[in-house]
Order: structure tokens, then C-alpha cells, then sequence
């Protein structure tokens, strides 16, 4: 998942546990600008700069995974219930799990740091290609359109206040020293908020301490890790307490990338009906057994359902290397699936829907108050509870209602850029948007979030977005993903600092050309 | 040319070098003090050598002094199991709140069962691990507990599976399961995998002590007696550990080379005898085992082994305990000790063949052959030096 924080056993965030190649950050897709020829889409996966920009790990594995299929539209307005969901996920799941098989873009390095790419079940069949690292190379494809193609190191063009996330969800690691073997010291059990809660102060800003949790780390109190308080943190003039301050986590940082430009007639044989193309990115790592010699395959039987049930699909080379960390939908993991090992999953996410839905439910009792006391509507029902509350649930069905509207809302967006075409494109809603965990860019749209993923979207603050009723209006306008982004919306609201949440640029311009994604520091 | 071991040995020396200077300096600082224990805990873990470990105890004590935390105190918890010191381990493991129902934590007591002979517990802890956290380490555990009790299919498919799990990243765990396959093997007199999986230990992972060790036991129980002397005199250089060097003296008196043999006998005992004045219990056993192989003084192995068993009582310390007794005279104690051994269930070859002398010397030939029996079943191996004493024992009792 696009994240910076995914699975514990690469999350560097943990003190014990170095940075890992395996490490993938973010999954951008979008239609490319450049219709040149016929329309192409420009899909990035990046990942930790290990063992540095530019140098790839000669261990790995990665996978760009596609497939591109018509546009499907949800079920009638007003068909919102569980029963309908789960209905959904399962024809989902049979699509992904049976008929389904998806292209993919398979890219390994060697110790001379030549890169090879693999494109396998594309229409036009398989073929292997060597690729010089760190430079655009135009791949030709017999009597088509040719693809774009750049492996190499790349500015990270991740702009997020991660500190101010990891506060809101009280996220120990980021700001004490937890060992790695202390699984329940992750999240504490503190609500989730936007804003400070009073009495905080194991995560409270502290004037005095402005780095912690930024560039230092104490070490974990051995006292209750809990907060027994009943409200809002306000300061002497009334003003909340962000738990964001906007600044960019990761200014002046590097990753790594597999960058393509790939026409659409390349994917699919009807580009004219299959619109959507569903990517999502894997990291691998080679096995030991391996990296020695060929042990003789056997079928080995794991207690993991992904495994068991693509273990016929497979191949040869793939048995030869361990599924590390999936990427799909922005914040899908660190949000949703709280990075377990076992919930990486990538498109293959269906298993976890009852877990979504819990998760959501679970993330809404913290952010629904404090959206509601900073003035703002809810698609969350919380009681109209004055304060964010610490709340899990046992089961799907008892978190369903509270989730419900923030489930099945259309999420709208801030003008009509986002459709230059201005087809009858319907708005996307969160249950299709991360089941499955994929990154679904709409060839008939610019590609801007949730309809692929643009390079310039802020993300992180579009997905708080969710929480808010789309359905109320401000200033005679409705409620979009963009909202929270406004600083005029912030100039107006009880709250200091007064800034949206996240930056709302990279650090360093995007190139305008491919590979888009700026040059490494 | 540079190899694994020592690749990785450097990059710990890098690290601890870092640190060194600074960890303890005021303000004391959380991380580095930690990472200063823990690349020390680390390096005695890859060279072996008591020395560094004993530093190492020394640097998690101060950093416990200073600037006390849960990695520190799973670090004390674990140096103190590697020194046997079975009570104050388990003790540690409640010094931190949640270490102990951490994974980490109950696989430590996990193991602690394990060598206090709580086998039902151990067992226990370790299915539980394996359901609850899986991963190599835990599966590892579970296939040694199945090796012990003799299901050595179950132990070798376990062991599969644990590397399975492991990565390009994770070399020498690799080479240390492989290491683990081949014990598994050579304890059974399969000798030809045995020499597979050693093999396959290091090409995963060139130039590690444990390697050679492995290698020369099974060279040993091959007969090839240089080949054997030769390996445990590089372990001997690698790790300085008298056990290694009590080894290498008897495989240089077999191989008749008396001086050196009795100059590394001395060596050792000095070498057993000063940890224990320091107050370490590491080597009780070893010097039971010393005094029973190398200088036939079985009152003073019965001693040693006492104090072991007071410490920790698993099969593996009965069983000492049990032949002690019977070098002494005392056969009937040492039948005792040696029906405790033996119904703990653990499948251990020589524990069943020293069950066997030990029951004939009781005059329970039924017993004894039937020990017997099992024990050149578990390692058919044994059938070459133990077949005659069958023989011997059958033709007491029979019509031959």
C-alpha cells in the first residue's frame, strides 16, 4: 500500500529494524498528458532508496501488476446495505480470483545493475527486456506505440506531515523508542483525533519539545500508555489544537522507482471499452534457500489464504522469492489494514473487507467528533459525541451502521477538472475505492485521486476527506475531497496552527516530461 | 578473499565503534545505550567467544543501570539463559511490563521450559507461537522440540518450512537451520545428508565457526580424524571456548598425538574451573562430561553433575547425572535417575544406550536390550559399536 510505514518487518520507523528495500512507498497513476500516438498511462511505484538512490538491491523483486476492464457502476442509489456489500466483495473476489489474470511488469537488477523487466500476459504476449538503470529508455512494441521506461532514483515525491498522521493516531513508535517485540505499543489505545485531546501528553505538541516525534524519540513511559480525559485540548483564545502542522515529512528525500508510460492499446486489445486500468505494485525478496542453490520445489501448504489460493499461479521464478509488502490505494495499509505482515495482500484484499469495515468504523469514532467540533459535518455517526472516543468492534455487522454513509457516499470533488470530457462518469465511493486494494485510473478523467493517483494530489488530507458528510455544503458549495486542502476553510475554524494538514506541494517541482518524478537529491 | 563471517562481523565492530565512546556519556541517550548492548550482545552471538559475551553482560547491566527499557531487559533475560542461569532468566522476563507475554518474551520461556525440563509446557509455548506468530525462529523451535521427541519427519518438514521464511537478507539464520537439518540427520546416522545440509550451511554462509564444528563432529563419527582435528582447530581459534578445545584434546589423543592432547586436557580444566569462580554455571555439565570422558574421576563428575541438575533438570542433565552414578558404583541410583531420563519421552540415542548399560548392570537384560534396540534405531550408526554388546548380552540370556 501507498504508504510510508508498511509492514512491520521493513518499517524502518521501528529503532531495531534497518531500511529495507522490500519498503514500498507510494503507487501513482494517472492518463498521461501526452496523447501523442493514442492514449497512454503513466504508472510509478516507488520504494525505500536502499542500498542508496539510484542503486537497487540486487535481491529484490518488484511487480507492477495491471489489467484493464470496462467501467463498472455500483449498484442503485439507495441499495446500501451489508448485505449488498459483502455481495459485492464476493463478485469482486470471484473476478480477481478466477477469470481474472493480470498483466504484469516483473523488474529485477543484477550485480552489474542492469535492470531486467519482464512484461508477461500482455496482449501482444511476453518479452524480456534489459534496461540501463537511471536513464528514460524507449522500449518498442511490435506495431504499436512504444512504452517509456525509467528504473533508477528519483526526489520522493511523497508530501506528507507523517509526524502530524502518526500523532492523530497515536502512534507510539514514531515517538518513543518501542521495541519491535512490543506489538500493542503501536497504536495505543487513545482516539484517533484531528485535533489534541486535552491531557494528552504522551503525543501532545509541547512547546518545549518541538522535535519530538520528528527528529527525536524518548523512551517509552512505563506508566498506563491510555488517556482518561473527556475533551478537546483549547488554548486560552477557544483555539483547538491540530495534531497537523503541514510540514513535509519527507522534504530533501530520495526513493526509488519503476516509472512507465505505457499506451493503452499495449494493456488491452479494446481500449475504446476497458477504460479502467487496475494497478497495483508488489515488492519480493529472494528467498535464502535460493540465493545458495535450487532446493527442488514441493508444494508446500501454508496457513495463508492468498498463498494457498494463488499457489497454482505461481511461476517457477516467483517460488524463488517471499511477498514483502503490497502497494494499491493510498493509506489502504497504514490507515486501514494497521500494516500487519499477514494483511499484505495487495488487489487480493477481500479476506479483510469485514476488517475494513471494523477498522473504518474504529478510525470514524476518532475523527467524526472532532470534525463535528471544528464545525464541519460528519458522514460518520457518532452520537454527536463531544469528543473522540476509543472504540473497536467485535464484528462487521455491529460497525455497519455507524460506517455506513462514510462507506457508501459518492466522493465529491472540488470542480470538474477532474472529467475534461465531461462524460457521465459517476462519482467513486470508498468501498470500491479500496476493494479491491488497486489503484483504478479512469482513462476518461485526468487521473486525479480517487480516479487514479496524479502526482500533485495530497492524498493523505483527500482521504480524511472521507469522514466528511458530502452531502453538507459550505458557502453554498458541497463538501469535497478538496475541502480540507482550502486554507481559507482553516482562516475560519476555531484551530491553530492554522494550515491544512499536509503540504500542498512537493518539495521539488514535478518534471513536465517523463519520468515526471524529479531528479534525486 | 573476505567472507560472510567476517563481512558481517566488521559491520558489527563498525557499529559498536560508533557508539562505543558516547553510549554512556551524560546525557545519557535511550537508543545508543541499546545499541551499543546489542551490537555487543550481537557480536558474542557471531563469534562465540565468553569474552565477549561477558562484556556484552557488562554493557546491558550499565545500560540497565542508566537508562533502563524493554530491549535491554529481553537482552539481560537472554544473555542470562545462554549462561544457564535458568532463574534469574525467567525473573527478567517480568522485569518489563508486557516482555513476558510478548512473542519474544514467551519464546524465551518457551525455551526456559525447555531446559528446565517442563517439557509438556514447552511444547505448549511453542505450538502457541507458531499459531500465533509465524515465523522462522518460531518454526525452528517447534521442529527442534519434534526432533527431540523423535518425530523426524515432522522436524525436518518444520525446518523446511522455516527457511522458507527466510530471505536473501538472512544468510547466516539460513545457514544455522541448514546447520540444524544436518545435526538432525547425523543424530540419526544418515550421514550422506548430514553432509548435504552442512555443505549447504556454508555456501549460504562462507567462514562461520559453527560451520566447521558441524562438519567436524560429523567427520569425527566418519573416522576421519585429521579431517576433524583440522576443523576444530580453526573453531578452537574462532571461539576460544574450552569445550571446543576439550574436543579437539580428545580427537588429538586419538589420533595419538599425547602432548598436545594432554596440554589442551589441562587447558580445559583451567579453563572450566576458573568460570566457575567467577560464579558462572555455564560449564557445570562440561565438567561432569570432563571428568567422565577425559579423566575418569567419576566422584567429581557425580559433584558437578549435582550442581547442574540443582540448576536445571531436562534429560540431558539426568542423563550426566545418571552415568555419574553408574561410574561410581552406585547402579541403582543411577537406574533411578536414568528411568527420570528416560521418561521425559525425549528420543536421544546416547541417553537410550547409557539407559541400556545402566539396566543391565541392574540385571534387567529385558529393559537393557530394549534400550538397546531403541537407541540403534534412533541412530543405526550406533550399530557398530553397540552390536557386539547386544550380542554379549542377548547370548547372557539365551540359547546362542
Amino acid at each position: 500500500m501507498a504508504d510510508h510505514n508498511d509492514p512491520n518487518a521493513v518499517n524502518s520507523i521501528f529503532s531495531d529494524i534497518e531500511v529495507s528495500s522490500a519498503d514500498l512507498y507510494d503507487l501513482f497513476g494517472f492518463p498521461s498528458d501526452d496523447t501523442s500516438g493514442g492514449e497512454k498511462v503513466v504508472i510509478a511505484l516507488t520504494f525505500a532508496a536502499y542500498p542508496q538512490a539510484s542503486t537497487f538491491d540486487t535481491d529484490m523483486l518488484y511487480r507492477i501488476l495491471l489489467t484493464a476492464q470496462p467501467r463498472v457502476v455500483w449498484p442503485a442509489k439507495g441499495d446500501h446495505s451489508l448485505e449488498v456489500l459483502l455481495t459485492y466483495i464476493e463478485a469482486i473476489k470471484e473476478k480477481y480470483l478466477g477469470e481474472l489474470r493480470p498483466s504484469e511488469i516483473r523488474v529485477t537488477v543484477d550485480r552489474s545493475q542492469r535492470a531486467s523487466v519482464q512484461f508477461i500476459g500482455f496482449p501482444t504476449g511476453n518479452f524480456t527486456v534489459t534496461v540501463e538503470m537511471n536513464k528514460v529508455t524507449t522500449l518498442p512494441v511490435a506495431g504499436g506505440q512504444p512504452i517509456k521506461a525509467f528504473i533508477g532514483g528519483r526526489d520522493d515525491a511523497f508530501f506528507n506531515d507523517l509526524t502530524g498522521f502518526f500523532r492523530s493516531i497515536n502512534y507510539a513508535p514514531q515517538f518513543y523508542h518501542v521495541p519491535h517485540w512490543m506489538t500493542e505499543a503501536r497504536e495505543l489505545k487513545i482516539p484517533k483525533t484531528l485535533i489534541e485531546l486535552d491531557g494528552n501528553d504522551l503525543f501532545n505538541y509541547d512547546p518545549a519539545d518541538p522535535n519530538h516525534g520528528r527528529t527525536e524519540k524518548k523512551p517509552l513511559p512505563t506508566g498506563p500508555l491510555t488517556w482518561t480525559g473527556d475533551k478537546f485540548k483549547k488554548d486560552k483564545d477557544g483555539n483547538f489544537r491540530f495534531c497537523y502542522t503541514g510540514e513535509d515529512a519527507r522534504a530533501g528525500q530520495n526513493c526509488n522507482a519503476l516509472i512507465f508510460e505505457i499506451p493503452l492499446a499495449f494493456i488491452t486489445n479494446v481500449p475504446a471499452k476497458h477504460r479502467i486500468v487496475n494497478v497495483w505494485g508488489e515488492s519480493w525478496v529472494l528467498k535464502a534457500a535460493h540465493k545458495v542453490e535450487t532446493i527442488p520445489d514441493h508444494p508446500l501448504w501454508i496457513e495463508h489464504p492468498f498463498a494457498l489460493l494463488s499457489s497454482d499461479r505461481t511461476d517457477g521464478e516467483l517460488r524463488k522469492y517471499k511477498l514483502v509488502d503490497t502497494d494499491g490505494q493510498p493509506f489502504a495499509d497504514a490507515a486501514l489494514s494497521e500494516r500487519e505482515d499477514n494483511r499484505q495482500l495487495g488487489a487480493n484484499n477481500f479476506w479483510l473487507a469485514p476488517h475494513f469495515i471494523k477498522r473504518l468504523a474504529h478510525l470514524g469514532w476518532g475523527f467524526g467528533p472532532s470534525i463535528t467540533a471544528l464545525g464541519l459535518k460528519t458522514s460518520f455517526d457518532h452520537d454527536n459525541s463531544p469528543v473522540s472516543i476509543h472504540r473497536t468492534y467485535a464484528t462487521a455487522l455491529e460497525a455497519f451502521p455507524r460506517v455506513k454513509k462514510t462507506l457508501f457516499q459518492q466522493l465529491n470533488m472540488p470542480d470538474d477538472s477532474w472529467n475534461p470530457k465531461g462524460l457521465d462518469i459517476p462519482l467513486r465511493r470508498p468501498v470500491e475505492i479500496f476493494i479491491p486494494n488497486v489503484a483504478a485510473i479512469d482513462m476518461d478523467t485526468s487521473g486525479s485521486w480517487p480516479f487514479g493517483r496524479r502526482l500533485e494530489d495530497q492524498v493523505a488530507t483527500r482521504f480524511l476527506s472521507m469522514f466528511l458528510d458530502m452531502e453538507a455544503d459550505l458557502n453554498g458549495k458541497k463538501y469535497h475531497i478538496e475541502l480540507l486542502n482550502d486554507q481559507s476553510l482553516w482562516n475560519t475554524v476555531p484551530i491553530v496552527p492554522k494550515s491544512p494538514p499536509n503540504p500542498l506541494k512537493n518539495d521539488k517541482d514535478f518534471l513536465p516530461q517523463f519520468p515526471y518524478l524529479a531528479e534525486p537529491w | 578473499m573476505v567472507t560472510d563471517f567476517q563481512r558481517e562481523l566488521a559491520r558489527v565492530e563498525e557499529d559498536i565503534e560508533g557508539v562505543r565512546g558516547i553510549a554512556l556519556l551524560e546525557p545519557v541517550i535511550h537508543e545508543k545505550v541499546t545499541l551499543l548492548a546489542h551490537r555487543l550482545y550481537q557480536r558474542a552471538s557471531l563469534t562465540g567467544r565468553l569474552a565477549d559475551l561477558r562484556i556484552a553482560e557488562a554493557a546491558i547491566s550499565e545500560g540497565l543501570r542508566r537508562a533502563p527499557n524493554g530491549d535491554l531487559w529481553l537482552l539481560k533475560a537472554n544473555c542470562d539463559f545462554a549462561m544457564h542461569r535458568i532463574d534469574q532468566s525467567r525473573h527478567e522476563l517480568n522485569e518489563y511490563p508486557g516482555l513476558r507475554e510478548s512473542v519474544k518474551g514467551k519464546m524465551l520461556a518457551a525455551d526456559l521450559d525447555f531446559e528446565a525440563g517442563k517439557y509438556d509446557q514447552a511444547w505448549r509455548g511453542y505450538q502457541h507461537m507458531v499459531l500465533s506468530a509465524r515465523a522462522w525462529d518460531t518454526l525452528a523451535r517447534l521442529a527442534f522440540f519434534s526432533a527431540k521427541m523423535g518425530e523426524v519427519r515432522k522436524a525436518d518438514r518444520l525446518y523446511y518450512e522455516a527457511e522458507e521464511e527466510l530471505t536473501a537478507k538472512e544468510m547466516r539464520s539460513y545457514a544455522w537451520v541448514e546447520l540444524q537439518r544436518g545435526k538432525l540427520a547425523f543424530e540419526h546416522g544418515r550421514f550422506g545428508s548430514a553432509n548435504a545440509h552442512y555443505a549447504r550451511a556454508r555456501e549460504a554462509y562462507s567462514g562461520f565457526w559453527l560451520v566447521d564444528q558441524h562438519i567436524g563432529d560429523l567427520r569425527r563419527a566418519q573416522g576421519r580424524l585429521r579431517d576433524a582435528a583440522h576443523l576444530y582447530a580453526t573453531v578452537v581459534a574462532s571461539t576460544r571456548r574450552p569445550e571446543h578445545q576439550q574436543t579437539l584434546g580428545e580427537l588429538s589423543s586419538l589420533l595419538g598425538r599425547s602432548a598436545q592432547a594432554e596440554a589442551l586436557k589441562r587447558e580445559t580444566l583451567v579453563a572450566y574451573v576458573e568460570s566457575t569462580a567467577r560464579g558462572e554455571v555455564l560449564y557445570y555439565h562440561h565438567l561432569a562430561d570432563f571428568y567422565l570422558e577425559s579423566n575418569l574421576d567419576s566422584a567429581k563428575a557425580l559433584e558437578w553433575a549435582q550442581k547442574d541438575i540443582a540448576i536445571r533438570r531436562n534429560y540431558s542433565t539426568l542423563t550426566v547425572l545418571a552415568w555419574s552414578y553408574f561410574c561410581t558404583g552406585d547402579a541403582r541410583k543411577a537406574l533411578e535417575i536414568s528411568n527420570e531420563a528416560v521418561a521425559t519421552r525425549i528420543v536421544d540415542a546416547d541417553m537410550l544406550y547409557q539407559a541400556a548399560a545402566i539396566n543391565f548392570a541392574n540385571g534387567l537384560t529385558t529393559d537393557g536390550k530394549k534400550f538397546l534396540r531403541s537407541a540403534m534405531s534412533v541412530n543405526p550408526e550406533m550399530r557398530k559399536w553397540y552390536q557386539d554388546t547386544l550380542f554379549e548380552e542377548e547370548s547372557k540370556t539365551s540359547n546362542y
